[in-house]
């Protein structure tokens, strides 16, 4: 094609300048979206054609969103394929929810989203979307209002006349470690989204985790104890919970989310971005998530590959072989796995079921941490 | 029978590095409890919550009562952790700023709690309440009974401990020996009565604490043990040979008898030979394969069918996320178990020291004052490897449970890795019927001319991990050659073989923290 000299040419599409350089190759703008989607696109596979899953009907998938990089990258990403499966003979495709978790109501530091909740609306015609505060915990979990004194014991006196918030706040305000904090919160946030799912009948759960944040995801349950618990928080498949967890995004690091996030300009008005951790906090002073966080990224630069091998080891666990007498963490809401040769701290065995808690809730209760 | 002796202490001071030093007191009974019951009411009326105050009024109370020779008025604080629970102990008291809870421990003296601040909670098992005893009341620990207890946020006691203080240094230094896994049936689990045991001893300090604590145990508890000990030359000047004499005193010390097995004598090549051939780089892979056999031809030697080995805490989590790291699957459901046979031998290994911190087992060491060595292989290790080694005392900076708490989490895994070529992988001790004698067949050596041509094995056998015995030395190997001998055979042509590829049952190649940096025990797992 003569008349067109290009100096650093696609090395996909030969037409255009490239860009950016994704796993060693210049690409330019569309071929780097494609790239990037196509890897998503072979995991949503299973909802877009239905496979296994009844071809008529509703078929509900939940996509919780932080407005972080990653969630909201995963959101576009989806509702393209849902623009393309919206075309005439295409397959039945799914319909997508989108859960917010209002982030001023985690932590009250963050500001209150709302104007993004509305052009989130406008951008996404296809997705519909519900926003609620972390303290709905109480009205679609309604024992953990129990379960939460029981679980704080004597640090937290907890009052039943105040407000839902209130008393939430009280019980998050006994958990003083970094590190408890951040387990404790996460899971006061997957059970959120599981109830919510639930409750409006969803099949699955598509996560927004990227491959780097599930490595560390992996090596921090496995640092506090929550071995067992691999099998759902970083593996495709059924959950304990009744719910199928997909992690779309498992083939793509942060990074790349970036440089895509940066292509559109919609996007770049929705993510907050994350308040990056400063150098200068003592190790001691972060929390286990985020020394892992640091630790996949400072190792990933030395040994590429390594990270992603500790998602794939992860993966290669069988929940099916876990052997557990079938009592459940009154907190945590997982199968307590009691296999034999597995360290089991002195515990009273008179414990009533909401007083029943796994290893790693109990590391992460007041008093403990 | 009189004779009391009052106790104590040990310190760890954190300043980037931390130091530890001893303070020990010895005294007759000088305190009663109702005085110091007394003291501490007075205590807290005149200072209420704030406990500083209250420690300090205690302190100069004590003081005018019984002068100061036997206080310690220093503010010297000791890390304590026990029986699960974690503390910090002023010279005088128990206490803690952050609460904990734990197992009381069985000791062998009263122990009066005069709680200063906040309220601790204990359970006896039978009982359906808790027993509380707030602020100003008095906690009676009777002699030999057993609670499990909690100290919420702030709870300060005064603690004050009569009887034979002696055994309860033990509780307070080493947790996991002495009180979570309640000693009887930990033995009964992993030794019978009888049973010749094998310390796998190589000088450096875990080793050095195995076999002082098992010996201490065997002679208390009437285990009926016979304990020897078993330690490897993998003949490297300047590191081995040095150890080896700390070794050699160590079996003066505990009266056990000593056999080295040296990789000279078994393969004709030493360690320091081997690095002269290929290098630094990969010799560990070779130290490690001959190390597992020279283990169990060792003990074979001595006719002893069970190995123990100083492995700690930190080194079975560094093991288990080195594993979660490169992707090794196999090795990560065999890693943590405590109790390992294996298919390549019919003798056990055991890890007792497991659930034991490094730092523990230090404290122990020092306290007990044992005799043993510390310096790093002088072929040192892997820059990846050290990295694991740095997250695990990086977490042990955030939590130090988190090492307990790993631990546990590859317990978990081990149950839940997938059944592979259908073998079990559990963690229970595996195919110890299927494993047949190993008979002491001699290894070729260097000079020993070997055939060059093996005769080709039928390939169905390899695929399904048959096991049989290697065809050169008749150690049992799901291979025709045993992995021992490919990598002599690639020595022996002066043909370095650093590839090493992941092989079910050949080799474990098991970390140790302090393996390569301190280089005492005995590589191991099976």
């Amino acid at each position: 094609m003569p008349g067109k000299e290009l100096s650093d040419p696609c090395m996909d599409c030969r037409d255009h300048d490239a860009i950016l350089t994704i796993r060693r190759r210049r690409l330019c703008r569309n071929c780097y979206i494609r790239f990037v989607s196509y890897k998503v696109l072979r995991r949503t596979e299973r909802y877009r054609f239905r496979k296994g899953i009844p071809k008529t009907g509703p078929c509900k998938l939940l996509l919780p969103l932080s407005y972080g990089l990653c969630s909201s990258v995963l959101l576009h990403m989806v509702h393209e394929q849902m623009e393309q499966l919206s075309k005439p003979h295409s397959p039945p495709g799914f319909d997508l929810h989108v859960l917010i978790i209002e982030p001023s109501s985690i932590s009250p530091s963050s500001p209150s989203h709302d104007r993004a909740f509305e052009s989130l609306k406008q951008r996404f015609p296809l997705a519909s979307f519900t926003q609620l505060p972390l303290h709905s915990i109480f009205e679609l979990v309604p024992n953990l209002q129990h379960i939460l004194p029981n679980y704080a014991g004597q640090a937290l006196a907890d009052d039943t006349s105040r407000s839902p918030k209130e008393r939430l706040d009280a019980f998050r305000a006994t958990i003083t470690s970094a590190t408890s904090i951040a387990d404790v919160d996460f899971i006061l946030l997957n059970r959120l989204v599981i109830a919510f799912a639930k409750s409006i009948d969803c099949l699955g759960i598509l996560w927004g985790d990227s491959d780097d944040r599930l490595a560390a995801k992996t090596l921090a349950n496995v640092a506090t104890g929550r071995g067992s618990s691999l099998t759902w928080q970083v593996s495709d498949g059924m959950s304990p919970f009744e719910l199928e967890f997909s992690f779309p995004l498992r083939d793509l690091f942060t990074a790349e989310l970036q440089n895509y996030a940066i292509l559109f300009s919609e996007l770049t008005d929705i993510i907050v971005p994350d308040t990056p951790l400063s150098e200068n906090v003592l190790t001691k002073n972060l929390s286990i998530d985020q020394l892992m966080m640091r630790y996949v990224s400072s190792q990933g630069e030395k040994y590429p590959g390594v990270m992603s091998n500790v998602t794939r080891t992860a993966n290669k666990l069988q929940a099916s072989r876990m052997s557990t007498d079938g009592s459940k963490c009154a907190l945590c809401a997982t199968f307590i796995c009691n296999s034999e040769g597995v360290l089991n701290p002195t515990r009273s065995t008179n414990d009533s079921p909401s007083h029943q808690f796994c290893y790693a809730c109990d590391r992460s209760r007041p008093g403990l941490s | 029978m009189r004779t009391f002796t009052f106790a104590i202490a040990l310190l760890a001071l954190f300043t980037g590095v931390y130091r530890y030093m001893d303070a020990r007191l010895e005294q007759f009974y000088i305190f009663d409890p109702a005085h110091l019951h007394d003291l501490s009411q007075r205590a807290i009326a005149a200072h209420g919550n704030d406990t500083r105050s209250v420690v300090q009024y205690i302190v100069s109370g004590l003081d005018e009562k019984v002068g100061t020779a036997n206080l310690n008025l220093d503010e010297e604080w000791v890390f304590n952790n026990a029986g699960g629970a974690m503390g910090a102990m002023y010279i005088i008291h128990a206490s803690t700023a952050i609460g904990t809870e734990g197992h009381t421990g069985r000791h062998t003296a009263d122990d009066y709690f005069n709680i200063l601040q906040g309220t601790q909670l204990a359970y006896v098992p039978g009982s359906y309440e808790p027993e509380v005893y707030p602020q100003g009341s008095v906690h009676h620990l009777h002699r030999g009974q057993v609670k499990q207890y909690k100290m919420d946020d702030s709870c300060f006691a005064l603690e004050y401990a009569r009887g034979w203080i002696p055994p309860m240094l033990f509780f307070g230094y080493a947790d996991t020996f002495s009180s979570t896994l309640d000693f009887p049936t930990f033995s009964n689990s992993l030794f019978s009565p009888g049973e010749r045991i094998a310390i796998g001893a190589s000088g450096g300090k875990d080793s050095t604490v195995l076999a002082s604590v098992l010996k201490t145990l065997n002679e208390r508890y009437n285990y009926g043990l016979d304990l020897c000990l078993l330690s490897i030359d993998e003949g490297i000047k300047g590191y081995r040979d040095d150890s080896l004499e700390t070794v050699k005193r160590n079996s003066r010390q505990y009266e056990m008898s000593l056999v080295i097995v040296g990789y000279g004598e078994l393969y004709g090549w030493t360690m320091d030979q081997v690095v002269e051939q290929i290098g630094k780089k990969g010799n560990c892979t070779y130290c490690g394969v001959f190390r597992r056999q020279a283990l169990d031809r060792g003990a074979e030697r001595l006719g002893i069918k069970h190995v123990v080995t100083g492995h700690n805490a930190d080194d079975v989590a560094e093991t288990v996320m080195m594993n979660l790291l490169r992707g090794d699957a196999p090795r990560l459901s065999r890693g943590t178990s405590i109790v390992t046979g294996s298919a390549a031998s019919d003798i056990k290994r055991s890890k007792p020291l497991k659930y034991a911190y490094e730092k523990e087992i230090v404290l122990y060491a020092h306290h007990k004052q044992l005799d043993y060595f510390s310096t790093e292989c002088i072929y040192s290790p892997e820059a990846f490897r050290g990295s694991a080694r740095t997250l695990i005392k990086d977490l042990e900076k955030i939590r130090p449970s988190s090492i307990l708490d790993i631990v546990r989490s590859g317990e978990e895994m081990a149950a839940l890795v997938p059944i592979a070529d259908g073998r079990q992988a559990t963690s229970a001790p595996a195919a110890e019927d299927e494993s047949a004698q190993t008979a002491a067949v001699p290894l070729p050596k260097r000079k020993a001319k070997q055939p060059k041509k093996a005769p080709p094995a039928p390939k169905a056998a390899v695929k399904k991990q048959v096991l049989g015995k290697c065809e050169r030395c008749g150690y049992i190997s799901s291979q025709p050659v045993c992995h021992a001998c490919t990598l002599l055979e690639g020595l022996n042509k002066n043909r370095p073989k650093t590839a090493i590829e992941m092989e079910l049952d050949v080799e474990e190649e098991e970390s140790s923290t302090t393996l390569r940096r301190q280089m005492e025990q005995v590589q191991l797992t099976g």
